[in-house]
């Protein structure tokens, strides 16, 4: 999962990234209204973190430019301006979720992740496709045989995407764009290597290889 | 209090009331005087044509044909008496009264009271005629004449109180006129007071258009005051939270290198501040009720402020319902909004599924708020609302949020009420707004 964080704040910014990161997600970061929209435009984010008193261009006027422009990318507003009217602002605006600053990181971290559940469709309060379920906390996943097992940090990110996009047809450049930060080396084959990793903790049959195309996660009965 | 109208009112009555008092006294003395002056001229031509009837031999007597018949009839008013040494030759009309001879060449004028309460004015005079002294009065009942100029004052006299009684009621009109002006700006000021309008018309007379003007500055320099401080408020607020979120954030890091006693002690801490500085700006943020901001639209700000409440609780899937009219009220939006949202939110932390919010113009705002959740045991209720304690420290919140709803609240005059819903079984909050002045 790829997250674009917008702050100008250096420190609350740079904190966020090592957090967010820890958590499994690959993070952009902009300092600026302008930058973040350009961004949030033309990168394929599957969520975004905006505050809304940027330098250069207000967070609202971003939000607005970027559905305007039809990006339904989900967005958690992060901001000192709690008021209640400020909400209301930021949700006719388009945004998905309001968090006020100060927060907890836990916080941010389990709204975003449930932001992500619900833009995928899972209503469930944890990311499990049939009878695989994955830990987003501990970044382990559990398989039908009740056997637990460790995930390194691409694995979980890649594991993650595939989970809550299971039963789409996914290519790998379209993995590597949601796994892999902006700045990172992409080498589309080294995720010929993690899907293979996977492959032998969760079973060769669960991920689907579709030649030419890019992979399947199956879901229960697919 | 000072009544400019009753001022002025007293001012232009008193003196015109002299003034016409004095020409009223003027005017009927001048006539007496004219009118007195007259008969005496007129008795005077009389004695001479009396003296010219005069025959003095071989008696002295009076050529009754030379002279007016009204001195043959008795009383009539006029009346003569002539004295010629031992004779005395008086009209019939005198019958057997007299009047006063005088015995020297002067000629004399006096009033004396006649017969049948007669006013007689004498013109009387002594001449000499062939060698012999003889005395001639001549007299005229003045009466009818006074008659006649008194009713001739009492009609001015009325005229007169007439004049004064419609130059006062002239003088209230005018007034009353004149400030009425002042009037409508009160009513102005009334709509300005409940945020109906901003400002003071500029059509105003031209007399009342400097005070129209200072009032407008006034105003104009409030809202700037108002809004520079909200503004400031809320610079402040986005200044100190990003760096208490920063605080909170390095805490919260595993690796800070912080002992497990000093993060709690951090977090706790931190934890202070934001509190203190939530609640501080959001009282500070209240326009209260004299503020002519945005107003509120219920049925444009209830439905969005539905949708922020299903957006930040999407987890539950609550149903939020409502119930508005379709006016606007003279309420600034954001304080609504701020008051709603918090009652929402509370709301929403204790439903099980279920909120319903109703608006009400009666013809006061009046707002209720109710869920489905477990509701509140009366003694806490008073509780609740007086230190803004939560309950259950489970449910995520700064307890908040009902303190501000009573600040709100209290800057508006209105009423707070907690209780059980009736229809949903859970809490059910009640704010009253007073009536419009």
């Amino acid at each position: 999962m790829r997250v674009l964080v917008v702050e100008d704040d250096a420190g609350l910014r740079d904190g966020l990234k090592q957090a967010l990161n820890a958590a499994g997600y690959a993070v952009d970061t902009a300092d600026n209204g302008v930058d973040g929209e350009a961004l949030g435009q033309v990168e394929p984010y599957d969520a975004i973190v905006l505050d809304l008193g940027l330098p250069r261009r207000n967070g609202i006027d971003v939000l607005k430019a970027w559905r305007a422009r039809g990006n339904a990318a989900p967005v958690i507003i992060l901001t000192a301006r709690d008021a209640w009217h400020e909400k209301v602002a930021g949700f006719q605006a388009g945004c998905d979720d309001y968090l006020a600053k100060p927060f907890h990181v836990e916080e941010l971290l389990a709204r975003l992740s449930a932001l992500l559940r619900r833009a995928s469709g899972q209503l469930r309060a944890e990311v499990a496709v049939g009878d695989i379920a994955l830990d987003e906390e501990r970044q382990t996943v559990t398989t039908a045989d009740g056997k637990t097992h460790q995930l390194t940090g691409t694995e979980f990110r890649l594991l993650r995407y595939f989970m809550l996009n299971a039963g789409k047809l996914l290519s790998k450049s379209r993995l590597t764009e949601h796994v892999y930060e902006y700045d990172d080396d992409r080498d589309s084959n080294v995720i010929e290597v993690y899907v293979n990793r996977l492959r032998q903790k969760l079973g060769r049959e669960r991920i689907e290889t579709r030649r030419g195309q890019g992979y399947i996660f199956r879901k229960p009965g697919q | 209090m000072i009544s400019l109208q009753r001022r002025l009112g007293l001012g232009i009555g008193v003196s015109l009331a002299l003034v016409l008092l004095v020409v009223w006294i003027a005017v009927g003395w001048s006539t007496r005087r004219l009118s007195e002056d007259y008969v005496a001229s007129r008795l005077e031509h009389d004695a001479e044509s009396l003296l010219g009837a005069l025959v003095l031999t071989p008696v002295p007597s009076v050529n009754p044909d030379a002279v007016s018949s009204v001195y043959r009839r008795p009383y009539s008013g006029h009346y003569y008496i002539i004295g010629v040494g031992d004779t005395t030759l008086r009209s019939r009309s005198l019958w057997d009264e007299t009047l006063p001879l005088q015995a020297s060449d002067e000629a004399r004028t006096l009033r004396m009271a006649g017969p049948q309460d007669q006013a007689l004015l004498v013109y009387t005079r002594q001449y000499t005629r062939q060698g012999r002294q003889l005395a001639i009065a001549v007299a005229e009942d003045l009466a009818p004449m006074e008659r006649s100029i008194d009713e001739f004052q009492r009609v001015i006299g009325l005229i007169f109180i007439a004049a004064i009684v419609l130059v006062l009621v002239g003088t209230r009109v005018g007034i009353r006129r004149g400030l009425a002006p002042l009037d409508d700006l009160r009513h102005e000021v009334g709509r300005i007071e409940r945020g109906e309008a901003a400002g003071l018309p500029a059509e105003v007379p031209a007399e009342v258009a400097p005070l129209v003007d200072a009032i407008n500055r006034l105003l104009r320099l409030t809202a700037q005051r108002l809004s520079r401080s909200r503004t400031a408020l809320g610079d402040l607020a986005h200044a100190l939270k990003t760096p208490l979120a920063l605080i909170l954030q390095t805490a919260e890091r595993r690796d800070s290198g912080m002992s497990a006693q000093a993060r709690e002690r951090l977090l706790s801490e931190a934890e202070r501040i934001r509190t203190l500085v939530d609640r501080e700006l959001a009282r500070a943020r209240v326009a209260g009720g004299a503020s002519p901001g945005q107003r509120f639209r219920p049925h444009e700000d209830v439905p969005a402020l539905a949708n922020v409440i299903r957006g930040l609780y999407a987890e539950r899937e609550l149903s939020v319902t409502w119930t508005v009219p379709s006016r606007s009220f003279a309420v600034d939006r954001e304080d609504l909004l701020e008051l709603l949202g918090n009652l929402l939110d509370n709301a929403a932390k204790w439903a099980r599924g279920h909120i319903h919010l109703v608006v009400e113009d009666a013809p006061a705002l009046h707002l209720v708020v109710e869920d489905d959740g477990p509701g509140c045991p009366p003694e806490k209720l008073e509780e609740i609302t007086r230190r803004g304690v939560r309950l259950d420290e489970e449910t995520p919140g700064t307890g908040l949020g009902l303190s501000i709803v009573r600040s709100i609240v209290a800057d508006y005059g209105g009423q707070l009420t907690l209780g059980r819903s009736e229809t949903l079984g859970g809490l059910q909050v009640e704010v009253r707004f007073p009536n419009p002045a």
